[in-house]
């Protein structure tokens, strides 16, 4: 605490000297867990504010500031996102968050009071279709297991999916039981690709293994939304890193503080291809290794 | 228990411990087994059922029947399982293979624990099949509602072992265990019998052992028998002649003889007292060392005994020109007179001997309820290192030279010999310069009621005219005899033996005196003949026996028939004592 309120001391100093042209302004992060990934968010944000913004890092809601300035709080994790969005009014970017759950908290009457906006964990749908694209330029169809949770994504994706000329294949897997037999049905030979939709439901750490034997088994590769599935046995992942979502968290910051008017949430601009060359190799695919891919793939959005 | 054969000690100290030991060793070996192969058994039951959980969860996932049913028949077919069933997460059954237990399993509470249970000889193992876990970035679908655990688990896998493998091992074990036992006790009899055979032998070896010192032993006693009796009949047979030498050379004495004869028959006569004294002293010493020596212990007069070694000693005492002192005592002591009298003669006449100035003083004083009797001398005395080496055979301080004049060097080892036969302990006290002291304790007397003395060495007296019947189946013998007591003055009447002697009785009628040698030949003893003399007479003839038989026997007989017994070679002085006092009793 002691060195918390000394460093306080010594930027309000420091921003005094640097004249009152500008009072000073100040950005609360809050983190659903300290370390880990949400620490790397918060590493990489702070090193895209402008200098002389007072941060503050909190685990809890933070109080309302004495001087009754709107402030910027930023939440790092569904968890302070969802806490975040209910206890207090101004403006909260959200980070490090699943679109659904995203979502699901908007979704929730009291958070309106609230101005919200978010920069999403999960990839733009046009971005996945491009990979596939990419990987599987002879792909006709790419098929869909959908949960409860993921449901909603399906027209999105549809729609992302026929403008990279690709056909879909749904099948809805409510329960556990259901898991196999809608697999069976989606891989009985007319799927040239198999794509992950973030749902727990579905995809989950004790799922992963036998959805993975299925689909090599029937060989259709899965494209993932994260490095884990690429090492258990996907063909490939498109995702972003904690590092670029905190440095994406970051700009935005800087610009909100800048005056710019609260943006809708966006999709993750910076992302990171990785591919399983040994599953490509058995399944008779050739690729180009994952940096070369991430390049072509921003090539194709007209990113810098 | 008996066994033929074994004492049942030995079958104790044998078959017991080590039927324990093996009763011991076979119940905790069995026991641990019996344990391990449970432990085995188990742990194969676990080990099969989490096997082939995992091998059936892609199965379970996919509901590919066909390929679990392949799995749990692979299983089914494993030695010793009974039974391998499949479950969904509902408990109901999706194949199975063998003969399955007809109650239905229970299914376990946590997936992570397989459930066990034992009924009808059967080990039923229940294990979950759950999805393997693969990990996942948390923060990738943060925010979700994960799945409930419940969702992870595929199916169960019910694997059944028959415990009847692991029954049959232990009856085996169990046998084996009963084996070993039965082993063990066969061995400890096995051990018992030898050890009784080996006792038995070490038995019948000592006896034989035994049975060879003892004949070993009889003969050596044989050998010391065939010495003692030729000892005896050497004594007999040298006594003989060396009698009548000694009576040959008193009669020759009594001749008239020019100066020359006679110094060389005193010569003669001192060689002869010699050579008998040396035959007495080393017939002593052997009677002794063989134990042929008998005594009777009787009351003596010490007074009795004083005045004998007076008589004795005192001339030769004066001749030396010291002091004989013999204090006068009216003690009476429980003593053999004879042998006790020869440890006396032996001590003072060897103080006497060594004596140069002074004298020798002879007491005897009552102390402590026992008779002390003490020759003290003013001699050289005898250094301390010396003191046990004077009582040994020869032994003579101061003499290399073996001078004849200063003894035999036996003396000492007759007085010793004799203190042991008849436990009358005996101390020598003795400092170089200054004399010795041998102290004799024997045990006290009441002196007896008649009052008279024994043992009375008669004085010389006139013996003119005595008729003499000389009885001695040796002739030299007879002659010298007789020609001695002719030198006396005596009427000598010679007879080889009874057949002459009872004529001559008849004719001359009762002799005065009987002298008559113990053996005459034939079985005749003389014994005998006194009494038939004295029967043919009709009166108590005085008479007396010469014998050169020293053994006991004789002894004994003479002194039953009341007879007294001269060992020859006899001392003219001797005999002639011995005759006064039989023709002047006291």
């Amino acid at each position: 605490v002691v060195r918390a309120s000394l460093s306080v001391l010594l930027i309000a100093l420091i921003a005094l000297m640097a004249g009152p042209a500008h009072s000073a302004d100040m950005v609360t992060i809050m983190l659903s867990e300290s370390g880990g990934a949400y620490g790397e968010v918060a590493v990489a944000l702070r090193a895209e504010l402008p200098a002389g913004v007072l941060v503050r890092e909190t685990l809890d809601a933070p109080a309302q500031d004495a001087s009754g300035k709107p402030q910027l709080l930023i939440a790092i994790g569904a968890k302070s996102c969802g806490t975040a969005a209910r206890s207090a009014s101004g403006p909260l970017l959200c980070a490090l968050i699943p679109k659904a759950t995203f979502e699901r908290i908007t979704g929730d009457p009291a958070s309106h009071n609230r101005t919200i906006t978010a920069v999403f964990l999960d990839q733009p749908p046009s971005r996945q279709m491009a990979l596939i694209r990419l990987l599987l330029p002879k792909a006709e169809t790419v098929a869909m297991l959908v949960g409860p949770e993921s449901a909603p994504s399906e027209s999105v994706l549809t729609t992302a999916a026929k403008r990279h000329g690709l056909g879909v294949a749904v099948a809805r897997a409510p329960a556990a039981d259901d898991l196999y037999p809608a697999l069976q049905r989606l891989l009985d030979g007319s799927s040239d690709a198999l794509l992950a939709v973030p749902d727990v439901r579905v995809f989950n750490s004790g799922t992963v293994q036998n959805i993975l034997r299925v689909s090599i088994r029937a060989r259709v590769p899965l494209f993932a939304f994260s490095p884990a599935y690429v090492r258990a046995g996907a063909l490939a992942a498109v995702y972003s890193t904690p590092q670029q979502a905190g440095r994406q968290a970051g700009l935005l910051a800087r610009e909100l503080l800048g005056g710019r008017p609260l943006p809708a949430p966006l999709y993750p601009a910076e992302f990171t291809v990785t591919v399983n060359p040994q599953v490509a190799r058995s399944l008779g695919i050739d690729v180009a290794d994952g940096e070369t891919l991430t390049g072509k793939l921003r090539a194709q959005e007209k990113l810098p | 228990v008996k066994i033929p054969g074994v004492r049942p000690r030995v079958l104790i100290a044998a078959v017991l411990p080590v039927t324990l030991v093996a009763a011991l060793l076979s119940v905790v070996v069995v026991l641990s087994r019996i344990g391990e192969m449970e432990a085995d058994h188990r742990e194969r039951a676990l080990a099969t059922a989490r096997q082939i959980a995992a091998t059936a969860e892609f199965g379970l996932f996919t509901g590919n029947d066909a390929v679990l049913q392949t799995l749990a028949n692979a299983g089914a077919r494993q030695a010793g399982v009974k039974a391998v069933t499949l479950l969904r997460r509902d408990g109901t059954v999706v194949v199975s293979a063998g003969h399955p237990a007809p109650v239905p399993p229970r299914l376990p509470a946590r997936a992570t624990e397989a459930l066990e249970e034992i009924r009808d000889d059967i080990r039923r193992v229940v294990q979950a099949v759950t999805a393997t876990e693969v990990p996942l970035e948390t923060w990738v679908e943060d925010g979700a509602v994960q799945p409930r655990n419940s969702e992870s688990v595929l199916g169960y896998a019910v694997i059944e072992l028959s415990l009847m493998s692991i029954k049959a091992a232990e009856r085996r074990l169990l046998l084996a265990g009963l084996l070993v036992t039965v082993a063990g006790m066969l061995l400890g009899w096995a051990l018992a019998v030898r050890m009784e055979r080996t006792q038995k032998d070490l038995e019948r070896r000592i006896a034989e052992a035994t049975a060879e010192l003892r004949s070993k032993k009889e003969e050596a006693e044989l050998a010391t028998l065939a010495k003692s009796r030729f000892l005896a009949f050497a004594s007999h047979d040298l006594r003989q002649p060396m009698h009548a030498l000694g009576l040959f050379v008193a009669r020759l004495d009594r001749l008239s003889h020019d100066a020359e004869t006679r110094k060389l028959i005193g010569n003669l006569d001192a060689s002869v007292r010699a050579l008998q004294d040396l035959l007495d002293a080393i017939l002593d010493i052997s009677r002794l060392d063989a134990r042929v020596e008998t005594h009777h212990t009787e009351p003596v007069a010490v007074a009795a005994l004083w005045e004998h070694m007076e008589r004795e000693f005192a001339a030769a005492a004066e001749q030396k020109g010291i002091v004989l002192r013999v204090r006068p005592s009216p003690l009476w002591i429980m003593s053999d007179p004879r042998l006790l009298y020869r440890m006396l003669l032996n001590l003072v006449s060897n103080a006497v001997r060594y004596t140069v100035h002074g004298g020798v003083l002879v007491t005897c004083r009552r102390r402590n309820g026992q008779a002390l009797i003490e020759v003290r001398d003013t001699g050289p005395g005898i250094p301390r290192e010396l003191q046990n080496e004077v009582f040994k055979e020869f032994v003579q301080l101061d003499n290399p030279g073996r001078e004849r004049g200063r003894g035999l060097g036996l003396g000492l080892t007759i007085v010793e010999a004799t203190a042991r036969l008849l436990d009358h302990p005996l101390t020598l006290i003795s400092l170089p310069g200054q004399g010795s002291c041998f102290r004799i304790e024997a045990p006290l007397a009441a002196a007896p009621n008649s009052g008279g003395g024994n043992a009375v060495i008669p004085g010389q007296s006139d013996l003119q005219g005595l008729k003499v019947l000389v009885v001695d189946d040796d002739g030299l013998a007879r002659t010298a005899v007789a020609g001695l007591l002719e030198s006396w003055g005596c009427l000598v009447f010679s007879a080889a033996g009874g057949d002459e002697a009872l004529p001559i009785v008849a004719n001359i009628g009762a002799p005065d005196i009987i002298a008559c040698d113990f053996h005459l030949g034939r079985g005749d003893t003389a014994v005998e003949l006194v009494a038939r003399l004295r029967h043919a007479v009709g009166a108590p003839i005085p008479a007396f026996v010469m014998s050169g038989d020293t053994s006991p026997e004789v002894a004994q007989a003479t002194e039953k028939a009341g007879l007294l017994l001269l060992h020859k070679p006899v001392r003219p002085a001797r005999l002639r004592a011995l005759m006064h006092r039989l023709v002047n009793p006291v």
